[in-house]
């Protein structure tokens, strides 16, 4: 079976581990928990006429891009940006965990989540600052790892952009 | 080789194989594996097969092999029965070297840490 790694990535608390709960279990739950390190998680998605086996590397976020580990991002063939809508630095800092492993992984795919779209009233990101993004070619789907809004969709977009499908 | 004396090297040897449950695997330039050993079942890797791939038979290897010249560190890799691992990889001779060694104590620990200090932060801009 085809085996394609991806890699979870952005600041600490925008719910990157809850996003792959939600994928791979269909589980949610409000109390934060920080992620130390790296945990994998493995997932057979059907994507067109096959099916491929995720590998999801839940990558800790660290309040300084810096700290990122780049062997961590080894073999990854794609990645998802997170960012918490609620927080506006998150997006400003998910465009710099960008640039950075931009030069590690040159030509993999990605796509940017804005995540905690349950929470839409609070949201402090303008729509014209998501346009804004858009408009720079990055592919930006809202999603909610409580409400399960737009997950699989995110996996399965990135899965089909991996395959070229 | 070390310019320790021996019964420094001889305790620091005891301590790894009582503290960090050490393992691995040696992998060929194929990807499959040739031999392992060690505490592996402590890492929830059961079941190898000899000359089969070793990305088919652990999966989170996928894609970080095969090395080039440069060794490999993963540092705090959470395992499936909940443990947490540094996990090294080096080239030798015979093969690649994949090494596991129990990082569970220090990883929880800085965990801890790192939970109250990002809890605060939150609420700093709450």
């Amino acid at each position: 079976m085809i085996q394609k790694k991806i890699c979870m990535l952005g600041t600490f608390a925008v719910g990157k581990t809850s996003l792959v709960r939600r994928f791979v279990e269909s589980i949610y739950s409000d109390e934060y928990q920080t992620t130390v390190g790296v945990k994998i998680d493995k997932k057979i998605l059907h994507v067109g006429e096959q099916d491929v086996r995720l590998l999801l590397w839940d990558i800790q976020g660290d309040d300084s891009i810096q700290d990122l580990r780049r062997s961590y991002l080894r073999g990854a063939a794609g990645y998802l940006l997170v960012a918490d809508g609620t927080r506006r630095d998150t997006l400003y800092r998910t465009r710099a965990i960008q640039a950075l492993v931009q030069e590690t992984l040159p030509s993999a795919p990605f796509l940017l989540l804005i995540n905690k779209s349950d929470l839409a009233a609070e949201w402090s990101l303008e729509k014209d600052e998501i346009e804004e993004i858009e408009g720079q070619g990055w592919r930006v789907i809202r999603t909610s790892a409580k409400t399960g809004v737009g997950v699989e969709e995110a996996f399965l977009t990135l899965s089909q952009k991996m395959l070229g499908t | 080789m070390s310019q320790l004396p021996a019964s420094i090297c001889d305790f620091i040897l005891a301590l790894t194989f009582e503290t960090r449950a050490p393992a691995y695997l040696l992998v060929d330039d194929d990807n499959r594996l040739v031999e392992w050993g060690g505490n592996l079942d402590s890492y929830n890797i059961t079941g190898l097969q000899k000359n089969v791939e070793v990305d088919q038979q652990v999966y989170f290897l996928a894609g970080v092999l095969p090395l080039e010249d440069e060794n490999v560190f993963l540092p705090s890799v959470k395992m499936e029965g909940g443990l947490y691992a540094d996990i090294h990889f080096f080239r030798a001779a015979e093969g690649t070297w994949i090494l596991f060694l129990d990082a569970s104590v220090t990883t929880i620990e800085q965990r801890r840490l790192q939970q109250k200090a990002y809890d605060l932060e939150l609420e700093r801009n709450d």
